[in-house]
């Protein structure tokens, strides 16, 4: 089984760095983006199982991402789930994003387990890390209210 | 060669002015009594007697004083001319030669010529002490006569003017300012009658108000050059205030005066031209002698630049306040992401995906790590403690299981209770009612409580959580976190929950924070609709206790709103 491939956006190039690092050590392929044009281009390109997009990025934030993404030219990128990740934890933003269509908030500096397993869960993988107070996961079908541990 | 006076008053035989009262004076002068005495020994006039040719002879303590010299430097010396003003005695030589139409001399005989034709004479005049300073002077002048009705001598009384020129110029500023005041341009005063109908207007209500005194006076009320609506709601607010039926009007305006109630209000005021300006008005009844009101006088001032400094105050205010923040929450953001890189090398370290750590690289990471939790848990209590600020936290209220918050909240500390060697443990019955709370906002004020009480715990030490219904109130739910660390003081049980509080002992457990969490704790179970205290526990360590509302208890509880 080929390994599951997750797009980075992210401006901090250290931090994309950090995410190859650890997301390799733990068996996934990586690509990058670091503004929301090159997310959409990239996106098309590599078909990634996931893609992690940090809200506040250069030429347009994470929002905009979501929205081409969702987009109806970009049909085949739809389903792709979106974990977005903010250094700004404002309500609204968390709200926003749900609407969006992500599936889960991480906030800046996470725990690199809770993002493993967050990752591990959304891909149908086992989670192996374990983790009680772990990200939770939204469905926009079911509720609009986030799920608790699932 | 006219006799010489010895300094001695009772030697003079007779004096008197011979216009009047010649009898009483002469007697007064020439028998000397303990009064006349002591008045001419008072500090407070200054006595000059003089021979007949002007020379002092006399210069009592009140004269020495006031001007400064001593009897010895003046007596035969000189004459009263001689501490005189020069020029305001050439100019009464001058007055004096025109109106009795003879040449007088400028010098002493100025001082004493009228007095020498028996004329009653007091005069002003401006006398110079020994160091040159000068004062007003009052000086009556009397001619001292021997038996023979011959002039041996003038006696000079003088009183210290300053003191009442200064009233006098006083008073004339007064009055000038009252005047000034009433004709002001920025003051407007318009004087009514009983009824209320113009009566004047002044230059600075013409100027205010665009009309001139004539197009209003015996025309309109002050209520005609006042919002309106304004009115309206006055007379409206009157009405409930005094308890009586106040008519929209004029008697809106005047009805507090008229009852001697201060009245300074502040309404829109309407120009000629329609355009409207804020004003401050005052009122006061106008009555005459019997208290009867004849009118009323309203002072108004433009109040348009105060109320725009007060709006650039508030607009200053607001927008300080959004930049700080704007700025803080700017500042926690751009924090994180410098942190988040760290966080994330460390844990790449320390996970060994760079190779193999050896005992002592580990130990420093881990230390490393600490600190990185250490600053982000003191950027997000500063932006918590923002969001409070602004208004931006809101509480979301749902029916929950402090239980399960309990528990969560274990999990999450489990790890740091651990490595100090502490037990959690909690005491939840299973017919625990659900509250009626945020269920994020629980979480963390359950967290703030356990992570304090876990610092204060040393080693080996214990943390437990109780929850039960509160027996003061079944409304309420009662949740403690009790701990068997060092205790707080009975005194700052109330001050840890102030912002930036820190313990004032500085232990290494209480420098690590900013000292806003048990704040955010405090604001957070408010604005649940509860309320948190603290207290020492009687064997060791504290309790910390919090109120929240049970949710059957809830007025808005629903009861088909199961979801939790």
């Amino acid at each position: 089984m080929s390994k599951k491939k997750i797009l980075i956006v992210e401006d901090d190039a250290d931090v994309r760095l950090g995410y190859h690092v650890l997301l390799k050590a733990n068996n996934y392929d990586t690509c990058f983006a670091a503004d929301s044009i090159t997310a959409i281009s990239e996106a098309r390109k590599n078909k990634p199982d996931l893609i992690i997009l940090d809200l506040g990025l250069p030429a347009g934030d994470g929002f905009i991402v979501m929205e081409r993404l969702s987009g109806p030219i970009n049909l085949d990128l739809a389903e792709i789930p979106v974990v977005v990740v903010s250094g700004r934890d404002l309500r609204g933003n968390k709200e926003r994003a749900l609407k969006a269509g992500a599936k889960a908030f991480v906030q800046k500096p996470w725990d690199d387990d809770q993002l493993l397993s967050l990752i591990a869960r959304l891909l149908g993988e086992p989670d192996i890390y374990g983790q009680a107070a772990s990200i939770p996961i939204w469905d926009l079908n079911e509720t609009i209210a986030p799920l608790g541990d699932s | 060669m006219p006799q010489r006076l010895s300094g001695k008053v009772p030697q003079i035989k007779h004096a008197r002015t011979p216009e009047r009262g010649n009898a009483r004076q002469a007697g007064t002068l020439t028998n000397t009594s303990p009064l006349q005495s002591a008045i001419f020994n008072s500090a407070n006039f200054s006595s000059i007697a003089t021979d007949a040719s002007g020379v002092i002879q006399i210069f009592n303590v009140g004269a020495e004083r006031m001007l400064g010299y001593t009897a010895a430097d003046v007596v035969n010396k000189c004459t009263p001319a001689d501490i005189s003003d020069p020029q305001e005695v050439i100019s009464r030589a001058e007055a004096l030669s025109v109106e009795l139409g003879t040449p007088i001399a400028p010098g002493f005989e100025a001082l004493v010529f009228k007095a020498s034709r028996g004329i009653e004479d007091r005069y002003e005049l401006t006398y110079i002490r020994k160091d040159r300073s000068r004062f007003p002077a009052v000086v009556s002048v009397t001619a001292l006569r021997d038996a023979q009705d011959n002039i041996i001598g003038y006696l000079l009384i003088g009183t210290d003017n300053t003191a009442r020129k200064h009233a006098e110029y006083a008073l004339l500023k007064a009055g000038a300012l009252q005047n000034a005041i009433f004709n002001s341009a920025n003051f407007s005063s318009i004087a009514t009658d009983a009824n209320g109908v113009i009566q004047i207007f002044n230059v600075g209500a013409e100027r205010m108000l665009g009309y001139t005194a004539a197009e209003v006076v015996n025309k309109l009320t002050p209520a005609d050059i006042h919002d309106p609506a304004e009115v309206a709601a006055r007379a409206k607010l009157l009405t409930i205030e005094l308890g009586t039926m106040i008519e929209p009007g004029f008697e809106a305006i005047s009805v507090k005066a008229s009852r001697g109630i201060e009245d300074i209000y502040e309404v829109t005021k309407i120009r000629k031209d329609g355009t409207r300006f804020p004003a401050v008005v005052s009122v006061t009844a106008l009555r005459d002698a019997q208290d009867g009101i004849i009118g009323y006088l309203l002072i108004g001032s433009d109040n348009t630049a105060r109320k725009r400094l007060e709006e650039v105050l508030e607009q200053i205010r607001q927008d300080q306040m959004r930049f700080k923040d704007e700025f803080l929450s700017h500042v926690s953001h751009e924090l994180r992401s410098p942190l988040t890189a760290i966080k994330q090398f460390t844990n790449i370290l320390l996970g060994g995906l760079a190779g193999e750590l050896n005992k002592e690289q580990r130990e420093y990471q881990q230390i490393v790590l600490r600190n990185i939790r250490q600053l982000q848990s003191m950027i997000d209590d500063l932006l918590e403690v923002t969001r409070l600020e602004s208004g931006k936290l809101t509480v979301d209220p749902e029916r929950l299981s402090v239980s399960m918050a309990v528990t969560d909240s274990f999990n999450t500390l489990e790890g740091t209770a651990r490595s100090k060697g502490i037990t959690l443990s909690h005491d939840l019955p299973p017919n625990l009612p659900s509250a009626f709370a945020d269920q994020t906002r629980l979480r963390q004020i359950l967290i703030i409580l356990l992570d304090n009480a876990i610092k204060f715990t040393p080693e080996g030490g214990s943390v437990t959580v109780v929850a039960r219904s509160f027996e003061k109130d079944p409304r309420l739910l009662l949740i403690e976190v009790a701990d068997t660390g060092c205790g707080i003081s009975t005194e700052i049980t109330e001050e840890i929950f102030q912002r930036l509080y820190q313990v004032s002992e500085r232990t290494e457990a209480s420098r690590k924070g900013l000292g806003l969490g048990l704040y955010i704790c405090k604001e957070l179970v408010m604005r649940q609709g509860g309320r948190i205290w603290a207290a020492r526990r009687p064997q060791r360590g504290s309790t910390f206790s919090f109120t929240l509302p049970v949710f059957s208890f809830h007025e808005a509880n629903i009861p088909t709103n199961t979801a939790a």
